[in-house]
């Protein structure tokens, strides 16, 4: 006691030394693992219960847009805190990006090899099948995978994994959708050996929390598992998250300030008196996963799955050529474009944004119109000479940007508990992944057909050939769900390998891993664009990439109740495939000195489990090096759009975790959950500027953004919780969740020399530039409750949260600085934000039988 | 077995809901824009009494559009005819209107004005201001064979001009500053010797290729600047001029010399310092390169500095001659011009023979002077030098700047 006790001064020391406010900590409580449901596999028992744990029974909103790393409850009361409650604030666990978690299916990583993201929407709805999950943050030994520097996440899809009998609920919400249907059901396993389990799910709104947000998501699960023999089973599974959901966009503090409202979404408009979203993701990606277990002895056992994921990803947005920019939050369209030079102009668009929602949003009849009005010839249309067709064309269409996805995996899993004290783990796997993308035309809004050209390349080229985005077909005339613009695929390789060794003497523990990977990755595109007929079509040179990691760990168990761990990780990894070209729609240009990302990360921590008090302290330190930085934007100075490239961004994220659950009494628990951190850039990048459609190097610039704050997060975050459990099976509870060093995301291209190029130091300008915008510190009230019954063999349980009790509107959690800039007037083009919503539920009535 | 079946129609049931969710949107009808009063383009214009006039009810004009921005060389800005006149269309926003279209403008919302000397139909929103009534409609142009008869009355028409060709002096140069995006000016000129500004964006595709060298037709709108006329070409493929210059000859240019290379020396040019360290160098004001010597607080007690040619062959010329531009300010000895059949290209001057040709010299304040043109018809042999000689202190110096030197059959 005595040195947890000191541990906590020690901790308490760093906060004062590390925070420059004092954070109050208080106990606090957690909502959720009300039964764990661990599927007991005597291989499985993890040997050290840290911060790991298969999921409880939190229900919730999981299928907000942007679900990011872990957001299931677990049973270590930071993690689940850190998911359940600041994930509604946007915070990041160690403020890492999701690439460093890995997120396997049934020991399969689903990480999208090109982000390095795992999509969660993928099986969003399927809650019921994705509890059954095995979460770790932060380093940690792995039995299946060598594990991300922020951890890993397993999911497991076996149908024996689904509890037998049905499960069916109904959820009222005022979130992303308002009304939820789910249906679980299992055989359990029969006499024959064979197991069945199917979920499925139902989400929808006509219009979500944010205006003009349609959801609407279905989702299936099927699996069949059969027990050949006591050695052999055999595993089925199917599953996907069919979604089509309109999406909110973010804006200025102005546009919000004139909608009167800071969830205005420009992406809607009225069409014929109905709300139509311009901006709508349909997704369909389903999964194929056959998996083998074989468990060769009572020590040793091999796992193989092959696996199949493919299907269609697009998102919707307008487009338009020749004519006005339809999106109604356009910088020219705002009072402020006018402050100056015309201010009855402004209190004109003022008063119109203020009373007219046509001028606030979409005008979609507009749109027709001028499609209706825009009679045209296309001459030698098709590439076809003296085919020359007459029609409508559509100044304005909503095309599809498509990703679809088609991905081959296969794995390996040994395990072999060699002795008491020896475990080991071993593990392959391949995959063979494609990314292809291009557009489609989703709607010609009264138009006839779209003209495949791309206006902004008429001054290259006097012959006109640089217009063309397919130069076998010039004068290229799209109809409905016809293909334009771009049409190529990157192709990922990756072979991946890993081995672990656990070793257990006593009061010791120690595991440690390595990990060796070969990447692949290249361009192919169907079409040569006009503007680089030398270097768009055809396959691309391949670039290759060998990484490897290492990474070893040890507990010291002080006592059954006491236990102190160390980790830490060396791993190289491959530049992000997604950004590795710099502008991969028309070329297969590389950014210049690609290379493999570097992560070195170590953490130290102090667990305490007594019986009525459980606890975890945590400090981390993790470099990420060498990252890639890539975005394309209208460039002020050279008056044209450009894509602005990085290479060599570092980052540094140190700080601290501390969880702490104590029960007061036998119904009555406080949680206290403290998370600060400080996540930095660590470099001086160099920038690249190439304008975009001619690929002419405009500019190398140092970007001076060494030790500003990565934004769009809370770096530091605290919750008080309280639960009562009730005697009849009910329970209630409340979290304070305080939310502090929030920061804007920096435009790298305002921290140049350049940028700055006229002014002084002591000119305010200088330092308008430079500021980083630090949003305003926050706290939060969220509540819940729930009760069950048991009837007969029916279990029927109630639960409701309440997010956000005392409806605070106003908590910007995070937002961007536009890459749009004028140095001379930063405020030309104002940072965008996005806010906290107000008061939401979620109330859920379940019954299981 | 019976679970499988079970399974199977769940996922189709499922599928065939999924497959049926698709929202459809109604289009909205056409809308009316109504036609009001109607005006020809001359009757429209003679509305214009000096001061704009704002259309606030239903008036339409009936027109062909003659000239779009396709090319660049018009932005934001169009012209449109109709059987009594012509008129220039100001758009609110860039594109959506061509060549050929046969358009009705609603005149409600948009404003006649002028700008300097020119009417213009301004504000125009070609989304609510023009509706189409067909496509490819062209329009003939007025044909011109003599450039005295473009009058500022033929504003805004489309016109063909025949039997044209650009100024020799202006032969090496592009439509237009395309590096820069700047507007340029070129003299057309007629065999009789009329002249006329044929002005072009530097935004044009076009912008950065020479232009034409020989005689022809060029189609062009009229433009007027003022009182000035300046013809603006609607597409480069409607200027056919490859035929024999009004000489009969191809325009004939044995040497010339503009920096914009911002290179003193290319093209075999060369500086020789006498004395002094002050030298000529190249030079860049307002977007021009030029070249430029001055010997001003230099520290020099004295400074002399040769711009010399390359070798020039005037072995089979007829009438040959020179010319070029010049600059000066401050005070100080004046810039001399000397030609030299015998100078060897490495040596000091004075190791030939210089003859010194007047010219005109600018008179001061940096105003940009032609020299007039100097033959050299007496030097028809093959090693012909052109000399600029700079002399000055360090205290008594005048700035002196060439440009734009052209050595060519008369």
């Amino acid at each position: 006691m005595n040195k947890f006790l000191a541990l906590i001064f020690l901790l308490i020391f760093y906060f004062n030394v590390c925070a420059q406010n004092k954070i109050e900590t208080t106990f606090k409580e957690n909502d959720t693992s009300q039964n764990a449901l661990l599927k007991e596999d005597s291989l499985n028992v993890v040997r050290i219960p840290i911060f790991s744990s298969n999921s409880g029974e939190a229900e919730s909103d999981l299928d907000a847009q942007d679900i990011s790393g872990i957001l299931q409850s677990s049973r270590d009361i930071f993690t689940s805190t850190a998911g359940f409650n600041f994930g509604n604030a946007r915070f990041r666990i160690r403020g890492y990006d999701p690439e460093n978690n890995i997120i396997m299916i049934n020991g399969v990583k689903v990480n999208d090899l090109e982000t390095g993201w795992a999509s969660w929407s993928s099986w969003g709805g399927l809650n019921d099948v994705t509890r059954y999950m095995e979460i770790h943050t932060g380093i940690s030994a792995c039995r299946i995978n060598f594990g991300g520097p922020g951890g890993y996440t397993n999911i497991n899809t076996r149908a024996s994994s689904i509890r037998k009998g049905h499960k069916i609920s109904y959820a009222l919400s005022n979130r992303s959708y308002d009304h939820r249907v789910m249906y679980t059901t299992s055989t359990g396993e029969m006499k024959n050996g064979w197991n069945f389990s199917f979920s499925g799910s139902m989400r929808y709104a006509n219009e979500g929390y944010v205006e003009g947000t349609y959801f609407e998501a279905w989702s299936y699960f099927a699996a069949a598992e059969k027990k050949i023999n006591t050695n052999h089973t055999i595993n089925l599974s199917v599953f996907a998250a069919p979604l089509t959901q309109a999406r909110q966009g973010i804006a200025t503090q102005e546009a919000y300030n004139l909608a009167g409202n800071n969830y205005y979404n420009p992406f809607w408009g009225y069409q014929q008196g109905k709300k139509r979203s311009a901006r709508v993701a349909k997704n369909h990606t389903p999964v194929i996963m056959l998996t083998h277990l074989w468990r060769i002895s009572e020590k040793s056992k091999l796992q193989s799955s092959l696996y199949y994921n493919f299907g269609r990803r697009g998102i919707t947005a307008l487009n338009w050529n020749d004519t006005k920019d339809p999106r109604p939050d356009y910088y020219r369209y705002l009072p402020s474009y006018y402050a100056l030079t015309n201010p009855a102009e402004a209190q004109r668009l003022t008063e119109l944004w203020q009373t007219d929602v046509n001028t606030r949003q979409i005008n979609w009849d507009e749109l027709y119109y001028a499609n209706y009005n825009n009679l045209h010839t296309v001459v030698n249309a098709n590439g076809i000479s003296g085919n020359n067709v007459t029609g409508l064309r559509s100044k304005y269409i909503v095309e599809e940007q498509r990703s679809d996805v088609k991905q081959l995996g296969w794995n390996i899993i040994y395990n072999n508990k060699v002795n008491d004290k020896l475990y080991l783990s071993a593990g392959y796997t391949g995959i063979k992944h494609q990314g292809i993308y291009f557009k489609t035309v989703n709607d010609l809004l009264g138009g006839d057909y779209w003209l495949d050209v791309d206006q902004f390349a008429e001054q290259l080229s006097s012959d006109g050939s640089a217009v063309q985005n397919d130069i076998s077909t010039p004068n290229k005339i799209i109809k409905q769900n016809e293909k334009f613009g771009y049409n190529y695929t990157i192709q990922v390789n990756q072979h991946e390998a890993f081995s672990q060794l656990e070793y257990n003497i006593g009061q010791l523990e120690f595991y440690a891993g390595i990990q060796l990977s070969q990447t692949a990755f290249w361009r192919t595109s169907e079409w040569a664009n006009g503007k680089f007929p030398e270097n768009s079509a055809g396959t691309s040179k391949k670039q290759n990439f060998l990484n490897y990691g290492a990474k070893m760990g040890a507990t010291y168990k002080i006592n059954g109740r006491n236990y102190v761990t160390i980790n830490g990780m060396y791993l190289t990894r491959p530049p992000q495939v997604r950004i590795a070209y710099v502008s991969p729609r028309t070329r297969d240009n590389l950014i210049d000195g690609l290379t493999s990302e570097k992560i070195l990360s170590g953490d130290i921590n102090y667990i305490a489990r007594y019986t009525n008090i459980k606890t975890r302290a945590t400090l981390y330190y993790t470099q990420i090096n060498d990252q890639l930085w890539s975005r394309s934007f209208f460039h002020e100075e050279y008056r044209n759009l450009v894509n602005y490239t990085m290479n060599g961004v570092d980052f540094l994220h140190t700080g601290i975790e501390l969880g702490i659950e104590g029960n007061l009494t036998q119904q009555l628990t406080l949680i206290g959950v403290f998370a600060h951190g400080q996540h930095l850039f660590n470099s001086r990048p160099t920038a690249t500027i190439t304008r975009d459609n001619s690929s002419e190097i405009l500019a190398n610039r140092t970007v001076y953004i060494k030790n500003y704050r990565l934004g769009n997060m809370p770096q530091t975050a605290a919750s008080a919780g309280v639960k009562y459990s009730g005697k009849k099976f009910w329970f209630a509870g409340a979290n304070f969740n305080y939310y502090a060093n929030i920061y804007l995301e920096p435009n790298p291209d305002r921290r140049t020399e350049e940028a700055l190029a006229n002014f002084v130091t002591t000119d305010p300008q200088w330092n308008q530039n430079i500021r980083q915008e630090k949003l305003s510190n926050a706290y939060i009230i969220d509540f819940y409750a729930g009760k069950s019954w048991k009837i007969k063999q029916y279990f029927l349980n109630l639960n409701i949260s309440v997010n956000n009790l005392l409806n605070n509107k106003t908590f910007a959690t995070g937002g961007f600085e536009q890459l749009r800039f004028d140095p001379n007037d930063v405020n030309k083009f104002p940072p965008k934000y996005t806010y906290h919503l107000g008061t939401t539920y979620f109330l859920m009535l379940g019954l299981r039988f | 077995m019976k679970n499988i079946q079970y399974f199977s129609h769940l996922l189709l049931a499922l599928t065939v809901l999924i497959s049926s969710c698709k929202r459809e949107w109604d289009a909205p009808p056409p809308r009316e824009i109504p036609v009001g009063h109607i005006l020809s383009i001359d009757s429209l214009k003679n509305l214009f009494t000096g001061t704009p006039v704002r259309f606030t009810s239903d008036y339409s004009v009936y027109a062909t559009v003659t000239a779009d921005e396709q090319d660049g060389n018009l932005y934001k800005n169009i012209f449109v005819q109709d059987a009594t006149g012509a008129i220039n269309l100001r758009l609110m926003t860039s594109g959506g209107v061509y060549k050929g279209d046969s358009i009705r403008i609603y005149l409600k919302g948009t404003v006649l004005s002028a700008y300097n000397g020119m009417l213009q139909l301004d504000s125009v929103d070609v989304n609510k201001n023009i509706i189409k009534q067909a496509v490819q409609k062209n329009v003939s142009p007025m044909v011109i064979t003599d450039v005295n008869q473009i009058n500022t009355s033929m504003q805004s028409r489309l016109i063909k001009l025949e039997n044209v060709e650009f100024v020799t002096n202006e032969i090496p140069n592009t439509w237009a500053n395309a590096t820069n995006q700047q507007s340029a000016n070129r003299t057309l000129t007629d065999c009789n010797g009329n002249t006329v500004i044929v002005r072009t964006s530097g935004y044009a595709n076009y912008a950065g290729l020479q232009i034409p060298q020989g005689n022809g037709s060029l189609v062009a709108i009229v433009g007027v600047f003022n009182s000035t006329i300046q013809l603006y070409v609607r597409s480069l493929a409607e200027v056919q001029m490859s035929a024999p210059r009004c000489t009969g000859n191809p325009a004939t240019i044995y040497l010339q010399k503009n920096f914009e290379d911002n290179s003193i020396s290319s093209g075999g040019w060369i500086v020789k310092q006498v004395a002094g360290t002050s030298a000529w160098t190249s030079s860049i004001f307002n977007g021009n390169y030029f070249a430029k010597a001055s010997s001003y607080n230099s520290g020099d007690a004295s400074c002399e500095t040769w711009l010399i040619s390359p070798a020039i062959d005037l072995s089979n010329s007829t009438t040959p001659g020179f010319n070029f531009l010049n600059a000066a300010n401050y005070s100080g000895p004046n810039l001399e011009v000397y030609i030299s059949t015998n100078y060897d290209g490495v040596s000091a001057p004075n190791t030939a023979t210089w003859i010194a040709v007047p010219v005109t010299l600018s008179s001061g304040g940096f105003n940009w002077v032609n020299s007039g043109d100097i033959p050299l018809t007496a030097y028809k042999v093959a090693n012909v030098r052109i000399g600029f000689k700079y002399t000055g202190t360090t205290s008594v110096a005048k700035t002196w700047e060439v440009d734009d030197i052209i050595v060519k059959e008369y």
